[in-house]
């Protein structure tokens, strides 16, 4: 009996030895694995968790304003809204998309359609809705209590001036992105004062991107770009957009640009180009890359007869000849083996240095070119600003294009062409810039478009006039302002009573390959007034002409409207009625 | 061989052994482990309470950027109507709706007063009715008044009155 119990008892003991083996390999295991997965590779699963729990969601930034100098906004930042539902959360289209369609003022079945799109996780109602249009939407949500509706906020630029100065603002793009670009114009040029710097919010979030409130979080807030204060007057500009576009009208033109600007300082006070284009955002309209450019900055010209102020002015400032002196015009003139002749093929005979601005002769211009030589001459070329950028504040700046001696493609006979603006390209900031240093006393400003850069109202940078060189000596600029007045006095299209007006028009040819167009001109004048103390240098050229191609019956009317209104808005007196017609 | 039950005085087993719980437990280690219990629950109150206080905080911290996004919307929304307002074919449309044309003959009149010398272009801001001060009005000092008052007596007595 005994013996039969200690069997019985030695295949428990067995039993409960292998059982317990067993549980304890099992363990082991269990250990192992645990030790394996939390231990081993800890790091790489936390971070596969907070991907998916984490969220980092950036807030834009709101890009800063730019206005003209007395604070009207040009181009701010609005919002514009998303409106998207996911279908498969929608349990009732039909009755959801009644409530929807007057809302999003779309086709109910349209709308049905859409939210019935159960194959698509997500679909876009309406991407560009008002801020009127998303509250509503939000009510209709809160009404529905879903989820299922989502409004997405993102930031829209609005040029509320629609065209506006929009090759001086230039544009941006958002296309619902946190990251966009700027082009052309002051939006690109500042485009970094501009931009600001986004926020984030960065948290734990369920699958519904609901934030879990408890856990780590951090929230940046976006710091708004800085706000852009123009030189630009908008009531200038508008005026000066208005006589382009009627002087283009009436005289059949191509395109033109108006510039005006204070000769001290060399703000601009307008730019304008024709044509123009409306920089609001517009996803059906077709683009042409061309308009964007600015011609005023970036297009050179050959500016024909109002570069003779240049040569008349270095032919001054050197001594070689005063503005009484005189020279003997026998209608032509061979320069390096070129013939050069007046614009009407006629012969003058003695000539002041006066009339020679007031004929427009070609022949005398290029007899002062001459006798100045080629170091002299295209030293005073340069030493207006020509053959180099001005350093205007706007991008894609043209310097011209001008040959010198020493370049291998210059020519004896350039220095006859060039003493009239011919064989010689220009921008139309560049000549305008030139005029200015007469204007003031001749100093060449620097021209500039931002007067300052603030930050919520507060100025955290601007832009004093900086003194250009001394290219012309005080006296000769006033001798030089003198001539121009006496030349101006005797244009009928210019009559400005107690106000004296100095100017002088072009009429250039076009160059083609070959030569020149024979017809096409480009037809301008630029004029400061009042001449003794002038507030304002304008700048007139208008593109082939079809009606008349001379600048003197084509852009002196333009110039003449402009500077009455410009006298009247900016309150300049009338000072000499002695002058009469001046 | 039965034996005798092992007898221990009571007094012996007290002063020996110690008191026992019905557990078996002895009254220190109950007081250590009550005391822990106490410790325990009053950190794990004070943890839940910094949790609840921190989620409502989150959530305040939600809503309040939830709001600030809002405010941003609807005043930059107000920003750009009133651009639109101000801007020159608003004006524009809304002179010619009243009437007003635009001038094509200038003509100056020459007048005698002065005019602001400070006509530069460069710094210039159109005339603007807020700048111009208004004069003041005229308040009496008290010998003034007394003589007005005066005035009145005599006036009134000459009267008959």
């Amino acid at each position: 009996m005994i013996e039969s119990d200690w069997q019985e008892r030695g295949s428990s003991k067995t039993r409960l030895v292998v059982v317990w083996m067993v549980t304890v390999v099992g363990a082991l295991i269990l250990a192992g694995r645990l030790f394996y997965w939390q231990v081993l590779r800890h790091s790489e699963l936390q971070d596969i968790g907070q991907r998916w729990q984490l969220v980092d969601t950036p807030i834009p930034a709101l890009r800063g304003d730019i206005m003209d100098r007395h604070g009207f906004l040009l181009a701010l930042d609005e919002y514009e809204f998303e409106i998207y539902a996911t279908p498969r959360d929608i349990g009732d289209p039909e009755g959801l998309a009644t409530d929807l369609a007057p809302v999003l003022d779309m086709d109910q079945d349209t709308l049905i359609a859409l939210l019935s799109r159960t194959d698509q996780p997500s679909v876009s109602l309406v991407w560009d809705a008002p801020l009127e249009v998303a509250r509503e939407v939000e009510k209709v949500k809160e009404q529905w209590n879903t989820g299922a509706l989502g409004v997405s906020a993102a930031r829209r630029r609005a040029y509320p001036e629609k065209d506006l100065a929009c090759h001086l603002l230039g544009f941006v793009t958002y296309d619902h992105e946190i990251d966009y670009d700027a082009f052309y114009g002051v939006e690109e040029s500042y485009n970094s004062e501009l931009r600001g710097q986004a926020g984030s919010w960065g948290g734990s979030a369920e699958t519904l991107d609901l934030s879990i409130s408890i856990g780590s979080s951090s929230i940046v807030l976006p710091r708004d770009g800085q706000d852009v204060v123009l030189t630009l007057d908008r009531t200038i500009q508008r005026v000066a957009e208005d006589e382009l576009r009627r002087t283009i009208d009436e005289w059949g033109a191509e395109r033109g640009t108006i510039i005006i600007m204070d000769p001290r300082s060399g703000a601009i006070l307008a730019m304008a180009n024709y044509p123009g284009y409306d920089p609001n955002p517009a996803l059906e309209r077709p683009i042409n890359e061309d308009q964007f450019f600015n011609p005023a900055v970036s297009e050179a010209y050959e500016p024909g007869s109002v570069f003779k102020v240049i040569t008349m002015a270095a032919a001054l400032d050197t001594g070689i000849v005063g503005r009484y002196t005189t020279y003997y015009d026998q209608g032509q003139i061979f320069v390096g083996g070129h013939l050069i002749y007046n614009w009407d093929r006629k012969a003058y005979g003695t000539v002041s240095m006066t009339d020679l601005l007031g004929y427009s002769l070609n022949v005398g211009a290029a007899t002062l070119s001459t006798n100045l030589g080629p170091e002299r001459f295209y030293d005073y070329v340069q030493r207006f600003g020509f053959g180099q950028p001005t350093g205007i504040d706007l991008p894609y700046e043209s310097k011209g294009l001008m040959r010198v001696p020493g370049d291998g493609n210059w020519r004896e006979g350039d220095l006859g062409t060039n003493a009239f603006g011919q064989g010689i390209a220009v921008t139309p900031i560049q000549m305008i810039t030139a005029v200015a240093a007469v204007a003031n006393n001749g100093v060449l400003p620097k021209p500039h478009v931002v007067q300052r850069i603030e930050q919520d109202g507060q100025v955290i940078q601007e832009f004093q006039p900086q003194p250009g060189p001394q290219v012309i000596s005080p006296w000769v600029a006033e001798e030089l302002t003198e001539m121009l007045v006496e030349i101006t006095a005797g244009k009928d299209n210019l009559q400005l009573p107690g106000y004296a007006v100095a100017g002088k028009s072009g009429t250039a040819q076009i160059p083609v390959t070959g030569g020149y167009h024979p017809s096409d001109t480009i037809a301008s004048f630029v004029a400061y007034a009042p001449a003794r103390d002038p507030k304002f240098v304008v700048l007139v050229k208008i593109d082939k002409p079809t009606k008349s191609p001379w600048g003197t019956v084509v852009a002196v009317p333009a110039f003449q409207r402009i500077a009455e209104r410009l006298l009247v808005y900016l309150g300049i007196p009338p000072g000499d009625f002695g002058i009469g017609g001046t | 061989m039965e034996t005798d039950p092992i007898f221990i005085p009571r007094s012996t087993i007290g002063s020996r052994i110690g008191r026992y719980s019905a557990w078996g437990l002895s009254g220190k280690t109950l007081g250590l482990l009550l005391l822990l219990l106490v410790l325990g629950s009053l950190i794990g109150s004070f943890y839940l309470n910094q949790a609840s206080q921190t989620t409502a905080a989150g959530l305040e911290i939600t809503q309040l950027t939830r709001e600030r996004e809002y405010w941003r919307q609807e005043n930059a929304h107000l920003r750009k109507r009133i651009a639109e307002r101000e801007a020159l074919p608003s004006i524009r449309a809304r002179a010619e709706e009243l009437g007003f044309v635009q001038p094509e003959v200038v003509e100056y009149l020459v007048v005698e007063s002065p005019v602001d010398p400070d006509t530069s272009a460069g710094g210039l801001t159109p005339p603007h009715p807020a700048q111009r001060d208004l004069p003041k009005p005229h308040t009496p000092g008290s010998q003034e008044w007394w003589r007005e008052l005066v005035a009145q007596f005599v006036s009134w007595m000459s009267s008959g009155h």
